[in-house]
């Protein structure tokens, strides 16, 4: 997630990542592997990724002023700083120099465009888009020192500010009616629809946009043809060749008599959908459907059609054919078609958001493990699968192996039937490896198996992120508070930690049947054990850490973003941290002495953590330099180890498993894998299974979440939605615990807490704005969402508290044991 | 309307006979002659490219002039083709009602001949005059769409004959219809025609759907065997990425040429492909378009990469779906890495339904799996087999 540490740098084109680069994050129109996209659906989804935009200049490098610009673009990047730097003389010389150097090419752009430019040729319109948002920030400042005057002078100037405002976006909406500006977490907005937002703003007086969200109903898929098996006996259609290795392939031999097992939409049948008389009725009016608008839709007949003739490779096509047949609850033709997949498109990929490769044969064989699971009702279970992808770790897709065994799936027997429970336990035997100190250390068995032990018993990590930002405060504004600290009633006491209240009946008003019960007692009572904390930029309050701990039983895993955002690096933005600058990493080493030497008898920290996912990069060079980053890594691991006198485990905070080789290769000193990771809600599929492979070390899930808000759907059906995927999310974190599954899991970290309002964008609103796309209901990111606690309508933060369902989700299951 | 019911009265007066051999509904005998029907008032796509002559007296087939047509092929109009109606009033695009009833004739017939021999005419066509540019049918649309074609012509004088029977002649707008692709023609290319004429033929037959295999994709450059054209270029940046050759003639596998596709990710949009569609740039929006194509078992091609080790993610056939009249299935193969040396590949067609294809063939690839620098490869001989 967008983290909010880097708030000393952020401007108003925030430039994070969102941690949601899963490797499963798949985007329409990314999955460009040889999509065969056709005429209008063709270019499609084209948000290039640009690092360059949004890269600002240290305040002291050369400005405008200093030399020549090269392009409208540094303009804009230069203005935003401003902005977020509260120099507004400085917003309006770079806007206007800006607007009075460039319009002439962006008024002839606006000329040639009748509508948004299609999905990847906003390049084209590069100035116009530049020249748009130098307005829009002009405008934004004006409404912004407009604001600051309010509460300082007279009401005259202020007037004048939000005049001028108003006129200025009004100018950009009338002029450049479809610019767009690139947020660099990777998705466009249009500057006409926020510029009209700040207008609407300001001449009513600060309301939030009222969001339609208009309810929509599920339509399931009736299946014309079933097909005559479950499970399909490959064997008697074609042969099996080279199982197990690099040359596995299935040759088709009777591809009529398979078409009649597998049945409607599982390839090869392509046929039997044109006896299917529902598709016979809508069959020509599907082109006027978008296969990757509808993919997500509650919709699912309509998905199941569209995708059976959806351009696209075959493999891609099967993947999503299974994954809405999933949805509609066909679970046994969503097994075929996954092991469909398995068996003739094991070596499909596609690409995830930000470019990097995942591969949809993996997925379907762990979609089909975790649905097998789930339904110990079918009888059904799959031997001897295995999916790897060698060199599988990295960007480059040209040196990948593909070693498959598609394995059997087979009914089982009646002594089976009788035994199986869906979950196998196995055997720990002896502890043959020891890492950690006393208080806290992590142990490995015979079996390979990891477990962390505190104080010598198993613990395991129930973890929460814990950001209780206040409605309106934002990094982006310079107005994020430390909640440590932070006492807005001036009582001494703490606010949210101590004094939030739940709102039961969602009234927005503290009744008296609602007590104070503040948010540590929350966590508490719905049994988290550990909340991730960063020590920098805001420095939390130890005596209140002390108090949790203390009061609540609550943990902290502590960490230090190594460089990320350049956040302890000490670079220049523009430049970003560089893994192999000897500056940088003197400045990156002081940080985490600092930490260490800081925190290393508080009795909280359970473990330290390293990094927030710096493989994506954004601020620093991790995704360019990874083995540069990961030797640092282990440096600094070691050091760590060296200063602290218990001897407390380091983990990373990683990226998904990108560059986990190198990972394993290089940081030997590190204890525990952890990563970030948003693969939907079947949990972490392969992710155990990989850590175990390499580095075989102990693995936890530093972020996993999903938002509680989905198009088409009322917030009761997307909290469930949410409760559904957490608890998944720690099923299968339990499940591949030691003596289970990859035995590996030491524990997670749901994120997030509450509800953040600045993410999205305006901090007093609570956006529902599709982001980028995301493997979540109605397939989109809402930042704000995700968290298992809401804020009500705002006015009573940051003390109210609306517990979701996905808090009594984990009241019961972490409670359970 | 008065001459559709003149012709009505006139035939029922002598009465059945009046279909017999001699009886004829001319398009075109001479310039000015009293019995044409038809105007060549119809001109579309790169009208530009042509050169127009109807009272020609250089070469004539019978009378004293002919139809003199001259085509550069230079895509004036930037199409690739052209073409011109005979209409039954000028420039009726099916807006008004002056068609003929030309109900028992059964059979067109014309003669040609090119300038030079070789010369090709990509389509004759009766009737087509139906819907609008937008696919919605027109007020008064023809009762038939036939179309005959290409024809290879020679220096001398021929006869051609197109077989209508079973056809709905019962509204005839669009009397004849001369169809050149640039792809297919000769460079500066010009042919005569001369005596266009329905008439009644007691022997023929109604002609039977029955496909001939192989049926090709592209056999040659210049070969008459092709049915469908490389115009679905994939994404809509795919013009700044790929350069195609259909009459490379470097190693081809047979014939005298063959495909020299070279792909470059200029456009950053790292994927291209091209669809082999009929007509040209149909995506599924053209009713009528496809090829039955039932009986066939596999899609043959052959594939070679210049260096060797190109990887296409997918070949295909099918699967165009961009409208109300999509291909009727799809199947494909991939991906497919090339050696540098011809190859045959194929996609098997068993239990798809072949009954109406308009993306005759298809490739698409990645610059990820891929040098970076692009690649070039060459195809040849696709095509339907039994």
């Amino acid at each position: 997630m967008r983290n909010k540490s880097q708030s000393h740098k952020v401007t108003k084109s925030p430039r994070e990542l969102r941690n949601g680069a899963s490797t499963l994050h798949v985007l329409r129109g990314i999955l460009i592997i040889g999509a065969l996209m056709l005429g209008c659906t063709g270019a499609q989804g084209w948000a290039q990724d640009n690092p360059d935009v949004g890269v600002v200049q240290e305040e002291g490098t050369a400005g405008p002023e200093a030399k020549e610009m090269p392009d409208s673009s540094d303009y804009v990047r230069k203005a935003w700083a401003a902005q977020g730097q509260g120099q507004w003389e400085k917003v309006y010389g770079l806007t206007d120099a800006c607007i009075a150097l460039f319009s002439g090419e962006a008024d002839q752009l606006a000329g040639n465009l009748s509508g948004v430019p299609p999905k990847g040729e906003e390049d084209t319109y590069k100035v116009m888009n530049d020249v748009a948002v130098c307005y829009f920030i002009k405008g934004e400042t004006l409404r912004n020192e407009g604001m600051i005057l309010k509460n300082e002078t007279e009401k005259g100037p202020v007037q004048e500010k939000f005049d001028a405002a108003v006129s200025i976006l009004r100018e950009v909406v009338e002029k450049y009616p479809y610019a767009q500006a690139f947020d660099p977490r990777g998705w466009y907005w249009s500057v006409k629809e926020k510029a009209q937002k700040v207008i609407q703003q300001i001449v009513e007086g600060g309301g939030c946009p009222i969001e339609e969200n208009p309810l929509q109903k599920d339509v399931f898929i009736t299946l014309y043809d079933e097909g005559a098996e479950f499970p399909v006996d490959y064997k008697k259609y074609g042969e099996f060749t080279g199982k197990g290795t690099k040359e596995y392939e299935y040759i088709l031999k009777d591809p009529i008599g398979l078409g009649k097992a597998v049945g409607e939409g599982i390839y090869p049948n392509s046929t039997s959908l044109k006896f299917d008389s529902e598709f016979t009725k809508i069959k020509k009016e599907l082109f006027k459907v978008d296969h990757w608008e509808v993919l997500n839709s509650r919709d699912m007949r309509m998905a199941f059609y569209k995708w059976n003739i959806a351009p696209e490779p075959e493999g891609v096509r099967l993947f999503y054919i299974a994954s809405i047949l999933e949805r509609s609850g066909l679970i046994r033709h969503a097994i075929k078609a996954y092991y469909a997949v398995l068996v003739h498109f094991p070596h499909t990929y596609g690409w995830t958001y930000w470019h990097t490769p995942w591969y949809p044969g993996k997925v379907a064989l762990y979609r089909i493990k975790s649905l097998l699971r789930d339904h110990p009702e079918l009888g059904v279970r799959l031997d001897g699968a295995s999916v790897e992808v060698v060199n599988g770790y990295d960007n480059n897709i040209r040196n990948d192996i593909f070693v498959v065994d598609p394995g059997q799936l087979r009914k089982l027997s009646l002594w089976e039937k009788i035994c199986f429970r869906g979950i196998e336990k196995h055997p720990l035997h002896e502890v043959v490896e020891k890492r950690g100190g006393d208080f806290m250390s992590l142990v490995k068995y015979t079996n390979g198996d990891w477990q962390l032990l505190m104080n010598g018993k198993p613990f395991i990590l129930k973890g929460i992120t814990y950001d209780p930002t206040r409605v309106g405060e934002s990094p982006d504004n310079g107005t994020l508070e430390n909640w440590t600290t932070q006492d807005i009633n001036n009582n001494g006491i703490i606010d949210a930690p101590y004094e939030s209240w739940v709102d039961t009946n969602e009234n927005n008003i503290r009744d008296e049947t609602e007590p104070i019960t503040g948010d540590f007692q929350l966590m508490k009572e719905m049994g988290v054990n550990c909340i991730r904390l960063y020590h920098h930029p805001r420095h939390p309050d130890k005596e209140l850490l002390r108090k949790m701990n203390k009061e609540y039983g609550i943990y902290v895993t502590l960490g230090d973003f190594l460089g990320k955002y350049t956040i302890g690096s000490k670079a220049p933005w523009a430049e970003g941290t560089d893994y192999d600058n000897p500056e940088h990493k003197a400045n990156m080493m002081e940080s985490v002495k600092q930490m260490v030497n800081e925190f290393k008898d508080e009795p909280y920290v359970v473990m330290w953590l390293l990094g927030n996912e710096n493989v994506y990069g954004l601020g620093c060079n991790a995704d360019k330099k990874p083995e540069s980053f990961f030797k640092f890594v282990n440096e600094v691991a070691k050091m760590v180890k060296t200063m602290d006198p218990y001897h407390r485990p380091v983990a990373i905070a990683s990226g998904d498993i990108l560059f986990l080789d190198l990972f394993a290769k290089f940081c030997p000193d590190v204890d525990v894998f952890g990563a970030n990771i948003y693969r939907g809600k079947r949990g972490f599929l392969d992710f155990w299974d990989e850590v175990r492979r390499h580095p075989g070390i102990a693995a936890m899930v530093t972020e996993y979440g999903a938002p509680s808000y989905g198009e088409g759907y009322s917030h009761q059906e997307a909290q469930e939605y949410q409760a559904e995927y957490l608890g998944n999310a720690w099923k299968d974190i339990e499940y591949n615990s030691a003596g289970y599954g990859a035995g590996n899991a030491v524990g997670g970290f749901v994120f997030e807490w509450l509800d953040e309002w600045w993410k999205a964008y305006e901090p007093f609103c609570h956006d529902t704005a599709r982001l980028s796309a995301g493997p979540f209901l109605s397939g989109y990111y809402r930042e704000e969402w995700f968290g298992i606690t809401g804020q009500g309508n705002g006015e009573h933060s940051p003390f109210l508290r609306q517990l979701k369902k996905a808090y009594f989700t984990y009241k019961k299951l972490w409670n359970a044991q | 309307m008065k001459k559709v019911a003149l012709s009505i009265l006139l035939c029922l007066a002598v009465g059945v006979c009046a279909f017999g051999e001699d009886k004829m509904f001319s398009v075109y005998t001479d310039k000015n002659a009293p019995n044409n029907h038809f105007i060549p008032s119809g001109w579309m796509g790169d009208y530009g490219d042509l050169n127009f002559n109807d009272q020609a007296t250089d070469e004539v087939a019978s009378g004293s002039t002919s139809i003199k047509i001259g085509y550069s092929g230079k895509r004036s109009q930037g199409h690739g083709w052209t073409g011109i109606y005979w209409q039954s009033a000028a420039n009726n695009w099916g807006s008004r009602q002056t068609g003929y009833d030309l109900t028992g004739f059964n059979k067109l017939v014309f003669k040609a001949k090119g300038k030079e021999g070789g010369e090709v005419i990509t389509k004759v066509k009766i009737g087509g005059i139906t819907t609008n540019a937008i696919g919605e049918l027109l007020p008064y649309p023809d009762s038939l769409d036939k179309s005959y074609g290409p024809i290879k012509l020679t220096n001398q004088w021929e006869e051609y004959a197109i077989n209508l029977t079973g056809e709905d002649l019962s509204y005839v707008n669009g009397g004849f219809c001369i169809v050149f692709e640039s792809a297919q023609a000769k460079k500066d290319q010009t042919v005569y025609l001369d005596d266009m004429a329905f008439t009644y033929d007691s022997n023929l037959k109604e002609d039977v759907l029955r496909t001939n295999f192989p049926f090709y994709v592209y056999a040659d450059t210049s070969s008459l065997d092709n049915h469908f054209v490389p115009s679905g270029w994939m994404p809509a940046t795919a013009a700044r990425d790929l350069k195609v050759d259909i009459a490379a003639k470097d190693n081809p596998l047979s014939g005298d040429t063959s495909i020299r596709i070279e792909y470059r990710n200029n456009s950053g949009t790292r994927w291209a492909g091209i669809y082999w569609q009929n007509p040209p740039n149909n995506w599924g929006t053209i009713p009528g378009a496809g090829f039955d194509l039932r009986g066939a078992t596999k899609l043959t091609f052959w594939a070679r990469g210049e260096k060797g080790g190109e990887v296409i993610n997918e070949f295909k056939m099918g699967g165009i779906s961009s409208g109300e009249y999509i291909d009727s299935d799809s199947a494909s193969v991939g991906p497919i890495q090339l050696t540098k040396e011809w190859r045959k590949y194929e996609i098997d067609l068993r239990g798809k339904d072949l009954s109406y294809v308009i993306g005759g063939f298809a490739w698409a690839t990645n610059i990820d799996v891929n040098d970076p620098a692009g690649v070039v490869f060459y195809l040849d001989e696709i095509k339907y087999e039994k």
